[in-house]
């Protein structure tokens, strides 16, 4: 729907009403521009709601994914509490299994977000920067918990296919916690 | 006349255990109410005294896959009401998956060591299924629906004769409920949206527990 490079969308979400108002939104410019001239162009209408939404949750699973790749490239692990580089290899392959999920996610998000031609990636908005900041298993296993609740609260208004991958990224993220907790711990 | 037990997942037909009984050396536990709040640990998990009648495998529920086909839910937006029959499809649907779960913790609490941790972790998340199945049929009462009544027995996924074996069951019967809540998250009803997303999560999290490993995407079979 949104392959006309005007309007981003999400696939795989019925679309029949969304085409339809897409296609109308961008016919209007084009009409009102052929009847007035190029200076009546107005701005392109907003993003949907769920859009934004999703557009966010990438964002959010992006740093997610930055945050893990940068504590394995330096040295795979945290010790309790501590900064990255000082544990073994069980804690470095419970990183890596971490990360291989959200990954996962990444990817299963991105599908589902079709982007106007020339957009850049939504991975590049501001939640994307904020992976450097975590340092620790800690800190890791908080922001796994925040993501999932982040994702459980924003199921309202998500066409259902959306909400149920949201709903399972959610589950998922927040079993990482015990098992970040349990590999902190030596367990 | 003999009831066939009901298979707890879909194609499962091995070692189909008879109605539940008693978990060696321990008593058969009565019906017990969910929502009563039955210490965690402190008795063993039995399910056996389900009411007979018949059950919903618990792996059952909507498609969730990543393709976002075959989903046969509304968009989110629509003006249908919480009481058309896609809701009470899955939520009866979740239910049955909570009725085997009930029952099947039973075997698992058989096997596990007595007095262990695992065995009081059994009661916990039998304890959480049971609270689970009685919030479900109070939804589903609510909407002019009558609950599906659980089966008198359930057929397992194979012989269970060992804890790790136990462990395992424990951990395949939490992807079945899983995967049955994603149905209730894909219904247009923000509070049923919520209420299925919680579920999942705790089944989720009920399954890494016992199985001590993660996975990406919980209850959707498709992109695992």
């Amino acid at each position: 729907m949104a392959d006309d490079g005007l309007v981003p969308g999400i696939r795989g979400t019925g679309p029949a009403r969304r085409t339809l108002l897409i296609a109308s939104a961008a016919a209007l410019p084009v009409l009102l521009t052929a009847c007035r001239g190029v200076e009546v162009l107005g701005t392109p209408p907003p993003p949907p709601a769920d859009v934004q939404t999703l557009r966010s949750a990438i964002e959010h699973e992006a740093a997610l994914v930055a945050s893990y790749a940068a504590l394995t490239a330096t040295g795979g692990s945290a010790a309790p509490g501590s900064h990255a580089g000082t544990a073994g290899g069980r804690t470095a392959a419970v990183l890596a299994a971490v990360l291989a999920d959200h990954r996962q996610h990444l990817a299963q998000l991105k599908s589902r977000l079709v982007e106007p031609a020339g957009r850049s990636s939504a991975a590049a908005g501001p939640a994307a920067g904020r992976g450097g900041t975590i340092q620790t298993i800690a800190e890791l296993e908080q922001a796994e918990q925040a993501a999932s609740d982040r994702l459980i609260a924003e199921l309202a208004g998500l066409p259902p296919t959306l909400a149920q991958l949201f709903a399972s990224i959610a589950a998922s993220e927040a079993t990482h916690v015990p098992y970040l907790k349990a590999a902190r711990r030596g367990r | 006349m003999r009831r066939r037990p009901r298979s707890i997942s879909p194609g499962m037909l091995d070692s189909g255990r008879p109605a539940a009984s008693a978990p060696p050396g321990r008593p058969a536990r009565s019906s017990q109410p969910a929502g009563s709040s039955q210490p965690a640990g402190s008795s063993q998990p039995a399910g056996s005294s389900q009411p007979a009648g018949s059950s919903q495998p618990a792996g059952s529920s909507q498609p969730a896959g990543s393709s976002g086909a075959g989903a046969a839910f509304l968009l989110a937006d629509s003006t249908r009401s919480a009481d058309t029959s896609p809701a009470i499809a899955a939520l009866q649907k979740a239910l049955a998956a909570e009725q085997a779960a009930i029952y099947a913790y039973g075997v698992v609490g058989a096997r596990l060591p007595q007095g262990s941790a695992q065995q009081a972790a059994a009661t916990t998340d039998w304890v959480a299924h049971m609270r689970a199945r009685d919030r479900l049929t109070a939804l589903i009462t609510a909407r002019g629906a009558t609950p599906v009544p659980a089966a008198v027995a359930y057929e397992l996924p194979g012989r269970v004769q060992t804890a790790a074996a136990a462990e395992a069951l424990a951990a395949t019967l939490e992807d079945g409920v899983a995967q049955a809540y994603l149905a209730v998250v894909a219904l247009p009803v923000s509070s049923l949206r919520s209420f299925g997303a919680e579920q999942v999560r705790a089944a989720a999290l009920r399954a890494q527990a016992w199985s001590g490993s993660v996975q990406a995407f919980p209850g959707l079979p498709a992109t695992r």
